[in-house]
């Protein structure tokens, strides 16, 4: 089942690690997000059980989140940052569109 | 074509305006008798040669009486008093009324052009104060302020069927300075002119016009017309034509996945805009194709934020998202066009340089924060994304009106030019513009300065600039004691020509114990601030011009000071450059800014480097002030022992405070060759106060080490007064006496 993850507002230079049941799915530095777009990256990921658990490591912000999706159906997550330096979870069953 | 002409085909073309269907009609039907619009931009043209000062008393002449040019409107006072408060001649002036119309925002700029590039731009927010007047307080001011003290306006319209006889009278009062009161002739109705190209890819097709009423999920009260692209940007007060060369772009330019990646339109935009050119101009490029190399994902993109010149093209794509209605929608095929010609308008609102709407407010790193505007994640305007509202796209367009939010309406009607137009300022620079909370009578006034006679700084020269908070009020005032120093209060903007705005953000905020002063009318108070470095990084570093301007933020007000321009010249050789690239790090930039460190080892051996490579420059007086400091007194370190670096409690990691000792002697020679030995050229690089403290700083640590000043106990109060206030010289003496002394006793204490 399709599990997409996409980091969306708020990145600046940040160093992403995204894994899935303690899998490696995304590793990437230097993520900045385009103002234009409110879209910084994305992986898509083929899952075989739900619920999984997704952690979000921003080393250089010093944060590490984890939570637990549901995917039993196709699933988008988009992850943003708030201007404080909050994450904040989106989950949808529809995909992102960005403008 | 004569002016007067022009203006006559203006008013023919706004009375043809009023047959329009859909279209606030510009001469209302009720009442009667019609009152004529007032809005739109109203100008005046003169070229004013700036007097020259003789020497001597010149032969008195008459004075010639300056005859109107065609088109140009004679103004109430001569061109004189122009340039009595202008420094540069003037050559042209618009105004920007925007009191009635379409979404009228009750809001007034102006414009004024010198020569020499000189420019003034204002903004005053108005209330009616009679039939065809207005009068409001000015809360914006940008370009060359120094000359514009005002901080009133008054405006009168007379309005006529004639276009060429309608003038607006704009009286600028306030700011201790005489009344300036300019006539000025109507131009047009709207406040700017721009100019689209739509050009397609091959097979693709553009929606440039909706029918508003083609979907049923709409606001009860919505017109009912075909609206254009053009209509909307006109409703926002653009006089928007058309190039007259939409053209196709042959798919095989997008490469041979016929998706379009950023830099392939921007070489399209190069090729097929029969407008393109590599300058600012009020002209976009706008692209209609079927995918972007993101995929389905992206519905378009102002994807021109590459090389000096951004904002010029924006682009959509047909087979994006935006073409896939919802399950179920009642009008698939309305729905479709609507979502791509809102796309088109969303994609060409980040052209005029505005940011999504719930993106105004960031942090200072993403781009320029002067002063952000509130984010506005409900807005139902073209910058928001239907879909993220609450309700989402259903609950948007029921109460969408196909319009911008007032604040972007501002934004567009009234920033300075440059912040707007397209090749302009940068993407996402000054986005974020909006008001200062500024006093229209302020009381306190806050001059930035430097202590040289031009504001140039040496490629490596650290900038100290000094803040000067002068009650320009008539009554004593309570301020805090060490107000210039708490950053916190401040916003501190430096911009490099050409390049997007930063905000200074200091590596420390000091907290002191609260104490007021009184500063009576006439007095000020004084601070530097050391501004070329801090967490943002190296603010003013390369060669070039920067201009620093602080917002002090009081608990009522805000006092904005004015603009101060600084030039930071080439390095002088290659040693220069070479040291440069140490140089500019962040421990440099910590131990210049405390004023020392013996645990920035690397930082302390750049500093010894500049001290002996580049004795002779101005930076070498900044680094032997941050050498000596530290080794002027006993300098307490926390030893954490092998786990240094680590984010550890200093009880976790054993950690224990080790003392180091004075080293006076190397003290001495360095603050000697620093501050004593070419005096005015350490006052220069270090700031008048700055090098007073450190003088003191000095003058302490000699004693501190032995030195033995001769006083009379009358003389002590004495000389505490004279450093008080800041008299240099006598420190001077102080301190040369106590080098003597210490040379009288040997061995010194080190």
């Amino acid at each position: 089942m399709l599990l997409h993850i996409a980091l969306q507002e708020g990145f600046h230079h940040d160093d992403v690690r995204v894994l899935v049941d303690a899998r490696e799915a995304l590793a990437n530095t230097d993520v900045t997000t385009r103002r234009q777009t409110g879209y910084a990256a994305s992986v898509d990921i083929d899952v075989t059980r739900s619920p999984v658990v997704v952690e979000v490591v921003l080393s250089k912000r010093g944060v590490t989140q984890r939570n637990s999706v549901s995917v039993d159906r196709p699933t988008y997550v988009g992850l943003s940052l708030t201007p404080e330096g909050k994450l904040v979870w989106n989950t949808s069953h529809e995909p992102f569109g960005y403008l | 074509m004569k002016e007067q002409d022009h203006m006559e085909q203006e008013y023919l073309a706004e009375a043809a305006e009023i047959a329009r269907p859909g279209i606030e009609p510009l001469i209302p039907i009720f009442p009667w008798p019609p009152r004529l619009r007032v809005s739109g931009l109203y100008v005046a043209s003169r070229i004013v040669t700036p007097p020259i000062s003789a020497p001597g008393p010149l032969p008195i002449q008459p004075i010639p009486i300056a005859q109107p040019l065609p088109g140009i409107v004679p103004t109430s006072a001569g061109p004189w008093q122009i340039e009595e408060l202008l420094p540069w001649g003037l050559l042209r002036e618009e105004l920007r009324l925007d009191v009635d119309g379409r979404y009228p925002q009750m809001m007034a700029s102006g414009t004024l052009y010198g020569v020499l590039a000189k420019r003034v731009h204002w903004i005053a927010r108005l209330t009616a104060s009679g039939p065809n007047a207005w009068t409001g307080s000015i809360w914006f001011k940008d370009g060359d302020v120094a000359g514009f003290p005002y901080t009133t306006v008054d405006i009168t319209t007379t309005s006529t069927f004639l276009a060429s006889q309608r003038k607006a009278v704009v009286r600028l009062s306030g700011g201790g300075t005489a009344v300036r009161t300019r006539t000025l002739a109507f131009k047009s109705p709207y406040f700017r002119q721009v100019e689209f190209e739509f050009d397609c890819a091959t097979g693709v097709t553009a929606t440039t016009h909706i029918g508003t009423h083609d979907h049923p999920n709409r606001p009860a009260t919505l017109p009912n017309e075909t609206l254009s692209i053009e209509e909307v940007y006109r409703r926002v007060g653009f006089d928007v034509r058309k190039s007259g060369s939409d053209s196709i772009v042959p798919i095989g330019d997008a490469g041979t996945n016929a998706r379009w990646s950023d830099n392939e339109m921007h070489d399209a935009m190069q090729v097929y805009w029969s407008r393109f050119a590599g300058k600012a101009q009020w002209s976009l490029w706008v692209f209609f194709a079927k995918l972007h190399e993101q995929g389905t994902s992206l519905g378009g993109i102002m994807f021109d934020d590459i090389g000096p010149n951004h904002r010029q093209g924006t682009a959509i794509f047909n087979d994006s998202f935006i073409s896939t209605p919802p399950a179920g929608d009642a009008r698939p095929a309305a729905w479709v066009e609507r979502m791509r010609f809102w796309t088109a308008c969303h994609e060409m609102g980040h052209a005029f340089n505005l940011a999504h709407s719930w993106q105004k407010q960031h942090p200072p790193d993403w781009g320029t924060p002067w002063i952000p505007l509130a984010n506005e994640p409900e807005a139902r305007s073209f910058m928001n994304y239907p879909y993220n509202v609450s309700g989402g796209q259903t609950a948007f367009f029921s109460d969408f009106a196909y319009r911008f939010s007032d604040n972007e309406l501002v934004f567009m009607r009234h920033a300075p030019e440059r912040f707007v137009q397209m090749g302009n300022a940068d993407w996402f620079d000054h986005h974020g513009f909006e008001q200062a909370s500024a006093s229209p009578e302020p009381s306190l006034k806050l001059n930035l300065r430097v202590d040289r006679a031009q504001a140039t700084y040496q490629f490596l020269e650290p900038v100290v600039l000094e803040l000067k908070l002068t009650n320009i009020g008539a009554r004593p005032l309570v301020l805090e004691k060490e107000l210039l120093s708490m950053t916190e209060h401040m916003t501190v903007i430096v911009k490099k020509r050409d390049k997007p705005a930063r905000q200074y953000l200091p590596f420390a905020r000091y907290c002191h114990d609260q104490q007021a002063q009184v500063v009576m009318p006439g007095e000020f108070v004084t601070d530097s601030l050391f501004i070329s470095v801090g967490r943002n990084g190296w603010d003013i570093a390369e060669p070039g011009y920067y201009t620093i301007q602080i917002a002090l933020h009081m608990e009522t007000e805000d006092i904005v000071s004015d603009a101060l321009t600084i030039r930071v010249t080439p390095p002088r050789g290659y040693d220069e450059e070479f040291l440069a690239q140490d140089f500019f790090s962040d421990d440099v930039g910590r131990i210049l800014n405390f004023d020392g460190s013996v645990i920035l080892r690397g930082g302390n051996d750049t500093l010894r480097e500049v001290n002996d490579r580049l004795g002779d420059r101005a930076v070498a007086c900044h680094a032997r002030v941050a050498l000596a400091a530290p080794l002027a007194r006993d300098y307490k370190v926390l030893d954490m022992g092998d786990r240094m670096g680590e984010m550890a409690s200093a009880k976790e990691a054993g950690g224990r405070l080790r003392r180091s000792a004075p080293r006076i002697e190397e003290a001495r020679q360095l603050y000697t060759s620093a501050l004593l030995e070419k005096k005015d050229q350490a006052i220069a690089t270090l700031g008048r106060t700055d090098y007073e403290y450190y003088l003191s700083r000095f003058r302490a640590a000699l004693v501190e080490h032995g030195a033995v000043l001769k006083k009379e106990p009358r003389d002590v109060k004495r000389d505490a007064k004279r450093e008080k206030n800041g008299d240099i010289e006598h420190t001077m003496r102080v301190i040369k006496e106590a080098l003597s002394s210490l040379k009288d006793q040997e061995p010194v204490s080190r």
